[in-house]
């Protein structure tokens, strides 16, 4: 959730470490700070709130060549300046930048609190403990640190890292010290870069495109020292490990607005070239290449959270559907807690990042009963990509607005490219099926740009969105493959706008939702395919009589349409099978409007941040 | 130097083409017009293009990103309303505003202009104007002469009134009071840009002009077709290491072929053609003339193609005929679809057309099943469904559905 960043051996460290805040500010935003080594001290600056808060505190700031900088997202303690990152030491001799989470910080705590009754903690956080036991541990090493050589200085940082429980990704720099920064990551993200002058440290590879192209990602567990001249990399056994460092597939250009005023409008416009990449080489008329499924599972496992959760919802439909497995959906961070599910089950784990902690973890879980797992992830060379036995990439390109919307549509293919070739495998699925399929699927990135640009859909969303933006509660019903699409929709509403929105499967409305609905409530619903549509709109009828005002969300050839809601807005006719992820794109824009009309940050709603790393 | 492109305007007269995108963004020999004139400027002293747009603009934002691509530092700004080329300039104008540049130059998005002429009007001491000669002049700006300078300028003359073939190709470079003064004329409520400079003219400013044999403005969907085959004489061969060419293929002549294209056994594909990434042609198809095919396409079996302009994501199965057409995006056609191309007359704003050779065109998502036969000059909007074995001649609106028995 945090986003550390460190840098060295670049005359203009201040100024690039502001730069990578910037565009690590998805990450967390409820304060930041940096740390550059000047001369023989530290210089920190570090303000609460949004970015802009510490940029006039850095203007001043004299060039230097070693720094690190951090952008928070509260776990523990409030947002205040004190718990801002970079933490340090008592004697001010080390600064530390964190994400994760230290487990056994009561323990060390105390351990700290043994050797000096005295201590002091400045802050609420776990992170500034990592500061005082490296501090420590330099006294009790009788190292120097004007005069002690960069390597005296490993086997400090290893015996420090060795105490630490939980997850972190760590970056830590030495009071007059401007040729060293020392790293360690487990269960968080971090990237490394060294271009033969200067070197990176990275949360994410979405912040170093365009200083670099070319970054080493660690393994769990791995750490070491990076200089000047280069960089060692130990393994968690403490073994010097070579590594060949990977080209970044993203360029500058994705991680920027361009343009756009915001991310989420940006990735929303993208979704046709999304649908394009993810499919590319995949979908043919004959058979679905490129998912390699070794056996036949008679179970599968899905496990994601938010909006991963609700593509998984849809790739179970797609797949009880078109191969009659049977699916069982859990959220990431309850999965551990159910029974194993006995032999050949397949576990699916979808993230955007590939670093959801609680994903991770869930997947963890499977490969310790013995299940094998395929990984749906849009950052291909994140912990999970690298963690499941097959992995499909959504191909989706930097996704920075927090709340997810091109993902959703990369994970609910990836989904269907799964549920197919278990349909073929299963012989449920057949050739002159796909074959259909695959006609209406070449034509889907231009339904979506004809969606997109369509003036009579455009006016029809500015007159829903009036029906929101003074009310408090609102509500999205689905059934049959548009149920996911409801929560999706409820989803992205609350996390944008900050209205209450709840989706919920059409039949379930009269065990006990439908007592909310009054005079004026907002309620979309996402039309459904075949016999469950009728159904659906008797669900619509039926709050409409309770005075609630009905968004209808349909297809082009839905002629039952009209007399069902106070407003239909259709959208182009697809596939049966792709067309909730039209409808879903409606549901995006709506929220976007909404959100924006009300005033609120869009790509950077209150409280949350784009991966979850910390469970 | 800067220069401010215009690229707000749908192109209402190219029918469903320009559904999802607007007449910039419609690609030709590879590239959207919009990209080809931005590589031209690259040619130029201008180093800062301020592109103003309005319809469809996500999709020229979304083409370009951040636009570091080119040698050019470009932006871009939204027109705040649809008021004409003068609102459009105007958005640009307050977009570089403060800056010193003495002359500012002036284009549109639609129309492709070689550097070469761009290079001459930039070399005028005052202010300047590209002109061109036209077959139709009445729809565009007629310019009459004293010397080498503009005498005055009628915009849209009456067909009879027509005492010159010169027009203006919207290509302007103008110093600082000249735009003061449109400015100021823009506020009373006059929205073309040629008008209000006419009424300088006759105040007595003068504008000097460059006469150019390559300036190409696309109006009518059968222009794509000219632009597509001038644009593709530019285009050196280019076979990608990342494409899958069968040995047992014929490329012939000035081909592109694209990364991830795959070319099957036994196709003839004769220059100069341009086909994008990630298609896939044949086996045994045939592809000749000037023709574009964008990227994710599919080329059937036996399939002949001459001539045409294949937009992107478009599906042509097995033994199908095309020729001097232009199929716009995921457009679908199973096979044995004839398309008969011939000479053909059309009438649109009361003016006559004759066009030497048109086949089919197309606009976005239509579908076309097995045996479909369309007449020279067939016209579909977006999103026709036409059955099976169904004769088409003439224009079908957007959303018709020719099936039999519905």
């Amino acid at each position: 959730m945090c986003g550390i960043f460190g840098m060295i051996g670049d005359s203009n460290t201040t100024k690039l470490l502001m730069q990578g805040l910037k565009r690590m500010e998805y990450r967390g935003y409820d304060s930041s700070g940096i740390c550059i080594v000047d001369n023989n001290e530290f210089i920190r600056r570090r303000a609460v709130g949004e970015l802009s808060n510490l940029e006039p505190l850095v203007v001043n700031l004299p060039n230097a060549e070693c720094g690190i900088a951090h952008t928070r997202w509260a776990t523990h303690g409030p947002p205040t300046e004190d718990n801002a990152h970079p933490h340090m030491s008592p004697k001010l001799d080390v600064a530390v930048v964190h994400n994760g989470i230290i487990e056994n910080e009561v323990e060390l705590r105390k351990e700290l609190s043994s050797i000096d009754k005295n201590i002091i903690f400045k802050s609420d956080t776990d992170s500034e403990i990592i500061a005082h036991l490296l501090s420590n541990e330099i006294k009790n090493s009788g190292l120097d640190l004007k005069k002690s050589k960069d390597e005296e200085f490993i086997s400090c940082w290893k015996k420090v890292i060795d105490k630490l429980e939980g997850s972190f990704a760590l970056a830590v720099i030495l009071k007059g010290r401007n040729d060293f920064i020392l790293f360690a990551r487990k269960f968080a993200p971090l990237v490394i870069s060294h271009d033969g002058n200067k070197g990176i440290l990275a949360s994410d590879v979405s912040c170093i495109v365009g200083i670099t192209d070319k970054v080493h990602y660690l393994e769990e567990g791995d750490w070491g020292l990076i200089n000047k001249n280069g960089l060692k990399i130990f393994n968690i056994d403490g073994d010097l490990v070579e590594k060949e460092p990977k080209k970044l597939e993203w360029t500058l250009g994705d991680a920027e607005l361009g343009g756009y005023p915001t991310f989420m409008l940006k990735e929303i416009y993208e979704q046709p070239r999304v649908v394009r990449d993810c499919l590319r080489g995949r979908l043919s008329r004959e058979k679905i290449k490129g998912v390699s499924i070794p056996f036949n599972p008679r179970l599968l496992r899905i496990v994601g959270c938010g909006t991963a959760y609700n593509a998984g919802l849809l790739a179970r439909y797609y797949i009880e559907q078109l191969s009659k497995i049977p699916v069982i959906l859990d959220h990431a961070h309850e999965f551990r807690y159910g029974a194993p599910s006995g032999p050949k089950s397949l576990v699916i784990g979808i993230s955007q990042s590939g670093e959801t902690a609680d994903t991770l973890a869930a997947i963890q879980a499977a490969h310790e009963r013995g299940y094998p797992t395929l990984g749906i992830v849009n950052v291909e060379s994140s912990t999970i990509a690298r963690n499941v036995d097959t992995m499909i990439g959504i191909r989706a390109g930097p996704e920075i607005g927090v709340a997810s919307t091109k993902a959703f549509t990369g994970q609910v293919l990836g989904g269907l490219l799964v549920a197919m070739k278990l349909g073929q495998d299963s012989k449920n699925f057949h050739r002159e099926d796909l074959s259909y399929f695959d006609r209406h699927a070449r034509m889907l990135p231009t339904s979506i740009e004809r969606m997109l640009n369509d003036q009579n859909i455009k006016t029809k969303l500015w007159e829903a969105q009036q029906y929101f933006v003074d009310k408090n509660h609102a509500f999205f019903l689905g059934r049959n493959t548009s149920y996911p699409i409801a929560l999706e929709g409820a989803l992205k509403l609350k996390e944008i706008s900050y209205i209450h929105a709840e989706g919920y499967a059409g039949g379930e409305l009269k065990h006990g939702p439908l007592a909310l609905v009054e005079e004026g409530t907002p309620i979309v619903v996402i039309a459904s395919e075949g016999s469950s549509h009728k159904k659906l709109l008797g669900n619509a009828r039926e709050v409409a009589a309770r005075g609630a005002k009905v968004i209808l969300i349909t297809h082009q050839e839905d002629e039952l349409a009209d007399s069902h809601a106070d407003l239909v807005i259709k959208v182009p006719r697809t596939h049966d099978l792709l067309q909730p992820l039209l409808y879903n794109i409606i549901c995006q824009l709506l929220s976007l409007n909404i959100a924006e009309e009300r005033g609120c940050n869009v790509d950077r709603p209150r409280n949350l941040a784009k991966s979850v790393t910390v469970e | 130097m800067k220069a401010i492109i215009l690229a707000g305007g749908r192109g209402e007269r190219l029918g469903g083409l320009t559904d999802s995108r607007s007449k910039v963004m419609l690609p030709l020999a590879g590239k959207p017009m919009l990209e080809w004139l931005l590589h031209e400027l690259e040619e130029t002293e201008v180093k800062e293009v301020t592109i103003v747009y309005y319809y469809a603009g996500e999709r020229i934002l979304t083409h370009f990103g951040s636009g570091r691509n080119y040698d050019l530092k470009i932006k871009f700004v939204k027109q705040h309303s649809d008021r004409g080329t003068v609102g459009s300039l105007m958005t640009g104008l307050s977009d570089i505003e403060g800056n010193d540049d003495e002359r500012i130059l002036i284009l549109n998005g639609d129309n492709v202009v070689d550097s070469k002429s761009i290079n001459l009007l930039l070399k005028m001491q005052g202010n300047g104007l590209i002109v061109s000669e036209h077959d139709n002049p009445q729809h565009f700006g007629v310019v009459e002469f004293k010397g080498t300078n503009v005498k005055s300028i009628t915009e849209k003359p009456d067909i009879n009134q027509i005492r010159s073939r010169m027009v203006s190709t919207g290509v302007w470079f103008l110093k600082k009071e000249v735009l003061e003064k449109i400015k100021l004329d823009f506020e009373e409520g006059q929205t073309e840009l040629s008008t209000s400079i006419s009424k300088q003219i006759k105040e007595g400013l003068e504008i000097e002009t460059v006469r150019t044999e390559n300036w190409h403005d696309v109006d009518h969907p059968w222009d794509l077709n000219k632009l597509n085959r001038y644009l593709l004489e530019r285009i050196p061969r280019f076979i990608s290491k990342k494409a899958e060419i069968s040995d047992f293929s014929t490329i012939d002549g000035d081909v592109h072929i694209g990364n991830g294209t795959i070319v099957h056994p036994g196709c003839v594909i004769q220059g100069p053609v341009h086909i994008a990434e990630n298609c896939e042609i044949g086996p045994l198809a045939v592809i000749t003339g000037s023709t574009s095919i964008s990227s994710g396409c599919r080329i059937g079996p036996f399939t002949r193609i001459r001539s045409s302009l294949i937009m992107r994501d478009v599906q042509i199965d097995s033994n199908c005929s095309i020729h001097h057409s232009i199929i716009g995006p995921a457009t679908s056609f199973r096979s044995n679809v004839e398309v008969d191309a011939s000479s053909v007359q059309k009438t649109v704003r009361n003016t006559n057309y004759q066009i030497r050779r048109l086949g089919l065109v197309t606009g976005e998502a239509c579908m076309l099943e097995q045996g479909v036969i369309c007449a020279p000059g067939t016209m579909l909007g977006s999103q026709v469904l036409v059955g099976r074995r169904t004769k088409l001649d003439g224009e079908y609106e957007t959303g018709t559905r020719l099936i039999r028995g519905a």
